[in-house]
């Protein structure tokens, strides 16, 4: 039992210092936003469930520049080896999609809902003059907006045609992305580790501590409630949250690969799944995963990473089956940019400029859309953006969310016909 | 919703209570102060009038334990909505 209440220098506010740069970089002031606890969600979810049936965008941020050549990998181009001799994986080990493209080795479980045709993977996406700034190209990605700074986010401004609700979007973690900042309302964090609450002889002083008492005003009132909802959370929560990760015959059984055991992106997946399976009154998730920046040593790190993205998201859709709801919720994950297509001297890539992006689920019409970049006409050494994340931003938000795109992104006529219609 | 009254805010403000009495010399309480006295003492010290029946009797149980007192009187609701 931990008597004293551990908290991480996360839920202190003591680090995520990249991530707020980042917000006051890009300038972004949200309405105010939600810090929920387990609980607040959870109630929610009993009081006021989603409708089986509506549709539910989980997006997925990979934080540092993807490289995308050795994500989706153009495996039969002579140019691809020539660009990056050291950097290439065994070509024995690579997941073959077709004849001239191949997955990460990594990417098994992505793999398997590939062969599933549920998997799009949008080629050669980006924006028109790319900035190689991690700080910038995200705002970009995340406003939505390359040519004009706006301080809110493309999925901020859908909030803003919604009803105000605190649980409609919700991002894992302390800091809210600007992604999710509107003008009206903004999406909600969720920390990760909130289920840790003091617990033993601790745990009875702060329970004697928040007892009713006569002589409250209202506000003390309201502040001893705080604190003894934080210990309902066994009551109604905990037997949601407590339930073991429902198992599926159809999970590959991981080895080799992607070892690494538990990375933050699966803890934040899974609780997700839980929530969305426990009916959380939510529609738009977020999720992410740092250090894709590989400068150096790429090959394994990159391996790793992706590794972990494919086998949690897998993970996550596959424990959706059970939940009667994998048919309404659609992945999308992108990256602020690709990397330069040569290695640098370090067995790494540095900033570039396009990259893929994929989405996936049962709504998603499997299979490749835009044009692949050519790795022999290169923009001062960058990828050709073939698709702008408008196309793809656009189709989400009319097929997915079921909302006028013009509202949100302006007169934009691009689309990615990625998306079943229902 | 108080956002700032919400258990969110409850769990990290118990969160730094206890960062903050764990950073605290309590040997001045626990030499010049008789227990009886402390939470009397805490009162003074954070501009609390009064504690409630409730709180005198939840401080009560832990005054042997300064860092626990300490912790319990910054989040009494009492002071929370004082301060």
């Amino acid at each position: 039992m931990i008597e004293k209440p551990v908290f991480s220098r996360e839920q202190l506010g003591m680090t995520r210092f990249t991530r707020r740069q980042f917000l006051k970089y890009s300038g972004v002031s949200a309405a105010a936003t939600s810090v929920l606890s387990l609980d607040d969600v959870a109630n929610a979810a009993i009081t006021r469930p989603l409708p089986l049936g509506t549709p539910i965008l989980v997006v997925v941020t990979l934080y540092g520049g993807n490289d995308g050549l050795n994500t989706v990998i153009p495996y039969k181009d002579p140019a691809y080896f020539a660009a990056r001799p050291d950097l290439t994986y065994a070509p024995e080990s690579l997941l073959q999609i077709d004849k001239d493209f191949a997955f990460n080795p990594s990417m098994t479980g992505i793999k398997g809902l590939w062969d599933e045709k549920k998997v799009a993977i949008v080629r050669g996406v980006g924006y028109p003059k790319p900035d190689r700034s991690h700080f910038s190209s995200m705002a970009i990605w995340q406003t939505g907006s390359p040519q004009t700074h706006l301080n809110t986010g493309w999925l901020g401004r859908w909030l803003d045609t919604q009803k105000v609700d605190p649980m409609t979007a919700i991002s894992l973690g302390s800091v809210l992305p600007p992604l999710l900042a509107g003008k009206i309302q903004s999406g909600s964090a969720l920390p990760l580790g909130g289920l840790i609450i003091p617990s033993g002889q601790f745990a009875k002083a702060c329970q004697r501590l928040s007892a009713p008492s006569q002589k409250d005003s209202p506000l003390m009132a309201a502040a001893a409630t705080s604190m003894r909802n934080l210990f309902n959370v066994s009551g109604s929560i905990t037997p949601v949250l407590s339930q073991p990760a429902p198992m599926s015959d159809d999970l590959p059984t991981i080895s080799g690969g992607n070892a690494g055991g538990d990375s933050n992106l699966t803890q934040q997946l899974n609780l997700v799944g839980k929530l969305i399976a426990s009916g959380a009154p939510t529609k738009v998730w977020s999720v992410s995963l740092g250090g894709f920046d590989t400068h150096a040593n790429e090959a394994n790190a990159q391996a790793l990473l992706l590794g972990t993205v494919s086998s949690s998201i897998t993970k996550f859709l596959s424990q959706m089956k059970a939940s009667g709801r994998s048919k309404d919720i659609t992945v999308m994950v992108y990256s602020e940019f690709g990397r330069r297509v040569k290695a640098n001297g370090s067995e790494g890539t540095d900033h570039g400029s396009a990259g893929p992006m994929f989405l996936i689920g049962d709504r998603v019409q499997g299979g490749f859309y835009g044009d692949q970049p050519s790795l022999t006409k290169l923009i001062d050494g960058d990828l050709a953006v073939t698709t702008d994340f408008r196309d793809v931003y656009s189709t989400v938000i009319e097929k997915v969310l079921g909302t006028s795109a013009e509202k949100i992104l302006g007169k934009w006529s691009g689309r990615v016909n990625a998306i079943k219609s229902v | 919703m108080r956002l700032g009254l919400s258990s969110a805010s409850a769990q990290f403000r118990l969160a730094f209570a206890s960062w903050i009495a764990s950073q605290i010399d309590v040997s001045q309480l626990t030499t010049l102060i008789a227990p009886e006295k402390r939470s009397a003492y805490l009162a003074d010290l954070l501009g609390v009038v009064e504690w409630s029946p409730r709180t005198t009797f939840a401080l009560r149980e832990v005054r042997n334990n300064p860092e626990r007192l300490i912790t319990l009187a910054i989040c009494s609701p009492e002071y929370v909505v004082s301060a």
